[in-house]
């Protein structure tokens, strides 16, 4: 028993979240109605405590844990981090939301602090099937979250359509680690590297993993669930469905990905996610132009993020099978690093972007329509100077940090580009890939700059009682627009600490 | 009859069936079942590979089926729950009926 407390050590900051679950859903049992605005209180002393604990083991090389089921490297925890970040915030985003649309209850903040324990498995899992029991921790969660307001028939459709096709997406990825075991008697992530040799199962398993984590992350074509889900579900829960399941399935994906199939196996990677990154580009950023609904166009753009975050992944794909040119390694992790700064930022713009629309709204329901934005300048100018400060740094203008970000992915694409045609390698897809995606992305600065022109030089319509602010949604308005900027204008110590979380994927 | 390869055949029959069943049938606890039909099409897939790898696999296989069946049935729970609350505000079990929002 103690030789197990000494072993389960390392993994605190999951079990602390964990434990934190508990305690919210109990207090929500037996807490009075009135008192239920505490409740927000003790998942954020929860993250706040996990987060010490996850500090603790930062910088502490890797960490086999439960004969090898979890690993608890760099990697695991800085998309923790993220993670945390993204549930503080979700919290502190609730305070005062979440009893205006009759979810004040544990239940909310219990689940909130249970996806996000998932998440943090699902990032540290080396084995498979720690890694399915994980994102469907998270995935359950979520499901249950994206349908909480259940007066709401939106948000009913959202949960819905949510639950059917993620539930079909899991049984693809379990189809796939199933005849990747069959392929390599073996579930360990680290032992699937060790087979020889090319198995059409292997293959195949593959290809259903690419399924399986393609919808996860919401990539074309694998995308339909993400505009209705995201506009149906409250704005706080959107946020948080939009950041920490993407943060924590691209964590899932790199790993299964650059560990399991490394080096060579990159060949028969790589062009797949070419071609969905540019798809997942194409699509997102032009639907979104077409989309009235605010929250909608937030989520075609959430589909175009997920699209620059994938051409980091075909870099890093490129660069693999091509092991034989020298100074090619080194570009790795640089790459890998700048995925995770990208995550990083993405984390700020689009919770902040959430919580304006959380904040911004008049009467019961979320502002949710361009037209409701109109004026917004006038009734809320920081408000309004906030949410053009997140739309702009999505849009990749300098000097915020979604620039900085866009700029690492392109970056590394050129990079690796670059290094091709000098060892004479006629090849572009790289190359191809980084203009596509600049071009998608001057698509993008239309409809971002839309959505500010309508807060900036509309008049507003008729004046509709607005609703009373809680301090937490302006301290996470405030708190994201600072950090965006700092990410923006300092990036280079956030950047070197996001290479280092790379470390343990690519070196 | 019984062979590896047999289940393995019958395990891909069940899980295109299962995708079948969620990509053209229209009432919703139908195709909650279809998804249930590809998990249980999965659980058989690891068995077969199990057996098959019966002396050098240890029993990750068998262990997954375990894991599988809970969480199918948390996944159950929470989508019957999902579908109630559905059903509750439109009266009905349509899934063409979920047509709220669009572009």
């Amino acid at each position: 028993m103690e030789h197990l407390i000494a072993e389960m050590k390392p993994l605190s900051p999951v079990l602390i979240v964990f434990t934190g679950a508990l305690a919210a859903l109990l207090a929500g049992v037996f807490s009075k109605k009135e008192n239920s605005y505490a409740l927000p209180y003790i998942g954020i002393t929860t993250v706040a405590f996990a987060f010490v604990a996850l500090l603790n083991y930062w910088g502490r090389g890797m960490i086999w844990l439960l004969q090898g089921a979890i690993r608890i490297d760099s990697f695991g925890l800085y998309i923790s981090a993220i993670i945390l970040i993204a549930c503080l915030i979700t919290f502190l985003a609730s305070i005062g939301y979440a009893k205006r649309l009759g979810f004040e209850h544990g239940e909310y903040i219990s689940l909130l602090l249970f996806a996000s324990g998932g998440m943090m498995l699902l990032a540290m899992s080396a084995d498979l099937v720690t890694l399915f029991l994980s994102l469907e921790i998270m995935s359950i969660s979520i499901y249950a979250l994206a349908g909480m307001a259940r007066h709401r028939q939106k948000c009913n459709e959202a949960a819905l359509k949510y639950f059917i096709l993620g539930a079909f997406s899991t049984a693809f990825l379990l189809f796939g680690i199933a005849l990747i075991y069959g392929a390599t008697a073996s579930t360990k992530i680290h032992a699937i590297a060790q087979v020889q040799g090319l198995k059409p199962l292997l293959v195949a398993g593959l290809g259903m993993l690419i399924v399986g984590f393609g919808f996860k992350v919401g990539a074309a074509p694998f995308h339909v669930w993400v505009p209705d889900a995201y506009e149906g579900a409250p704005a706080t829960v959107t946020g948080f469905m939009a950041v920490a399941v993407k943060a924590a399935g691209f964590a899932a994906l790199l790993r299964v990905i650059l560990i399991a199939f490394p080096g060579t196996w990159a060949e028969y990677w790589w062009p797949v996610f070419w071609a969905v990154a540019l798809l997942t580009m194409f699509l997102g950023n032009i639907i979104a132009v077409f989309q009235k609904n605010v929250k909608r166009m937030l989520a075609y753009s959430g589909i175009a993020h997920t699209g620059y975050i994938l051409i980091g992944l075909v870099s890093l794909g490129i660069a693999g099978s091509e092991p034989y040119i020298p100074g090619m390694k080194a570009l790795m992790n640089p790459i890998a690093g700048g995925m995770l700064f990208y995550l990083l930022a993405y984390t700020f713009m689009t919770l902040g972007a959430f919580a304006v629309i959380s904040l911004a709204a008049r009467d019961e329901d979320d502002l949710e329509t361009l037209d409701d934005f109109s004026g917004l300048s006038q009734r809320k100018p920081v408000v309004a100077l906030a949410m053009a400060v997140f739309l702009i740094s999505m849009a990749g203008v300098p000097p915020f940090g979604g620039f900085i970000a866009k700029f690492y992915v392109f970056k590394g694409a050129i990079d690796v580009q670059g290094m091709l045609l000098a060892s004479g390698v006629k090849e572009y897809h790289a190359l191809a890939l980084a203009i596509l995606g600049i071009i998608t992305s001057m698509f993008s600065v239309y409809y971002y700059l839309r959505v500010v022109w309508f807060m900036y030089f509309r008049e507003p319509l008729e004046d509709r009682p607005s609703v009373a602010p809680s301090w937490g949604l302006h301290f996470v308005i405030f708190a994201s627009s600072v950090a965006i900027v700092v990410l923006g204008i300092l990036p280079s110590g956030f950047f070197s600490v996001a290479s280092r979380g790379a470390e343990a994927l690519v070196r | 009859m019984f062979t590896v390869d047999n289940c393995l055949v019958l395990s891909a029959v069940l899980f295109a069936i299962g995708v079948f069943g969620v990509i053209a049938r229209r009432n919703l606890l139908v195709i909650l079942m279809s998804i249930e039909v590809m998990l249980n099409a999965v659980n058989l897939a690891f068995m077969s590979f199990a057996r098959q790898h019966a002396f050098e696999g240890g029993n990750a296989g068998q262990i997954f089926v375990l894991i599988v069946m809970a969480v199918a049935a948390a996944e159950a729970a929470v989508g019957l729950a999902i579908l109630l609350a559905f059903f509750r505000n439109r009266q009905t079990a349509d899934a063409d009926e979920a047509n709220l929002m669009k572009n």
